[in-house]
């Protein structure tokens, strides 16, 4: 395979750059607002683990119901909850803004993966731990910072390359809930792919290779950061 | 622990409040007509034929690969960076190979995408289900069952059932999401390429039923899982 006059086509495209930087924006939002979401959640629990509490499985089983749902599907929620006469139709304004819109239906969506992937470190929590833990009042708080976050950090890390991967290349959600301008970066691919000019092909592939790429630096970045504050710690 | 349970109940109902307004929409018979039309039943099937086959070819590979006794580390970096490749970027590869094997707009083509995007989940669940079994009970297979597949059905596989389960359940909710993948791929007419029109034009009642359906898909097949696993 070529790409003949894909660098040009590329180059060209009024839609390529911003959609990178808005594709880039997105996702690091999601991706944060995701792994706040799940670690507050990750912290409630282990309170409830904490005191004992019977009802864990029953609030984890209720945690992953938006995992049974198809990103489409989030779409639909989304409209139904965000549009004017809908119970939250009074952020409306703020989601003519469409990032908003699309970050809140990947936030539904990707919280509870990401709750999902780190919970099982969470389940392998010693009993001896948590009775220490239920003996010093107030002490959830540190044993969360200072023990569980790095026994949690490899699931998390990977979890947030996968949401961010995920976000920065999807199609379904932006090309559904996505405004006109900027437009996320696969639906800048798509449309380069759709325009059947000689060499969009090749430019759309080349687009792919690139959007690709940035997800590798992206992660490989994610991680070195996170091995260097882990060699730092030990 | 109060505060907790209030924390955790704040995010269930922001999950669940959601789901309740669009089952709430679906109350309207007008709506269901519209729905429940000849091509829809042909799109119902065609979408749980294709997740179908596709769970089948991707648990048969992540079985093979959890079976070669491969390195456990090797198998999850695969299952990770498999899972890092989004479903667009995996339809614009497989497009542009299928089409250069002259394999393009193919029934294979379409099923063997989706038990790719799957791969990952259902490799990782695969692993963990393997890791349940215990030695012993390795050892004890090889004494009473000379066929490999009677050690598998019998003593491996109750014991993974869990973990099998988990996987093709996250395994189908992907088949039934892919839209891009579906429509870059083939002319199958799924049901997520049925709804995303009426998300278009905000007809959000039909879309609304057409998200219900997709709730019910899940729960019945996994059913039908567990059992087939359970025989």
């Amino acid at each position: 395979m070529s790409f003949a006059n894909g660098p040009e086509i590329i180059l060209a495209s009024r839609d390529w750059l911003p959609g990178l930087g808005y594709g880039l924006g997105t996702a690091l939002v999601t991706t944060v607002g995701a792994l706040l979401l799940c670690l507050t959640a990750l912290l409630a629990l282990l309170r409830l683990r904490v005191g004992r509490g019977r009802d864990l499985k029953i609030w984890m089983l209720l945690l992953q119901i938006p995992v049974a749902i198809p990103y489409a599907l989030a779409a639909v929620l989304m409209f139904l909850l965000l549009y004017p006469g809908g119970p939250l139709g009074f952020l409306f304004p703020l989601t003519l803004n469409t990032a908003w819109r699309m970050i809140i239906a990947y936030l539904y969506k990707v919280s509870a993966f990401l709750i999902l992937v780190s919970y099982p470190t969470l389940l392998r929590t010693k009993d001896d731990e948590l009775d220490l833990l239920a003996l010093q009042n107030k002490a959830t708080l540190p044993f969360f910072r200072y023990v569980l976050l790095p026994r949690l950090a490899p699931a998390l890390l990977t979890g947030c390359c996968i949401v961010f991967a995920y976000v920065f290349a999807a199609y379904e959600i932006p090309f559904i809930l996505g405004g006109r301008q900027p437009k996320m970066p696969a639906l800048v691919v798509a449309e380069t792919m759709d325009k059947l000019t000689p060499g969009s092909m090749q430019a759309a592939y080349l687009m792919g290779l690139i959007l690709l790429a940035v997800i590798a630096a992206i992660c490989l970045a994610a991680w070195s950061i996170w091995r260097y504050f882990d060699r730092r710690r030990a | 622990m109060k505060a907790a349970r209030i924390w955790l109940a704040i995010l269930v109902a922001g999950f669940a409040v959601p789901l309740l307004l669009m089952v709430w929409e679906t109350f309207d018979v007008r709506v269901w007509r519209r729905v429940l039309r000849p091509e829809f039943w042909q799109s119902w099937l065609d979408t749980l034929m294709l997740a179908v086959a596709a769970i089948g070819l991707g648990q048969a590979l992540a079985l093979a690969v959890v079976w070669n006794k491969g390195p456990l580390r090797l198998s999850l970096a695969i299952a990770a960076l498999a899972a890092l490749l989004p479903p667009f970027m995996l339809a614009l590869g497989l497009g542009w190979l299928f089409i250069n094997l002259g394999l393009g707009n193919s029934y294979f083509a379409l099923v063997a995408a989706h038990s790719l995007v799957m791969f990952p989940y259902l490799l990782f669940f695969t692993l963990l289900g393997r890791q349940r079994v215990p030695e012993n009970v390795f050892h004890l297979a090889k004494l009473n069952a000379a066929r490999p597949l009677a050690r598998f059905f019998n003593f491996y596989l109750p014991l993974m059932r869990p973990a099998l389960v988990a996987g093709i359940f996250i395994g189908l909710t992907v088949s039934f999401g892919q839209y891009a993948l579906t429509l870059m791929l083939s002319n199958t007419v799924t049901l997520t390429v049925r709804l995303v029109p009426f998300l278009q034009s905000a007809d959000f009642r039909q879309a609304a039923v057409y998200g219900l359906i997709f709730l019910i898909n899940v729960p019945i097949l996994l059913a039908c899982t567990h059992k087939l696993l359970k025989t």
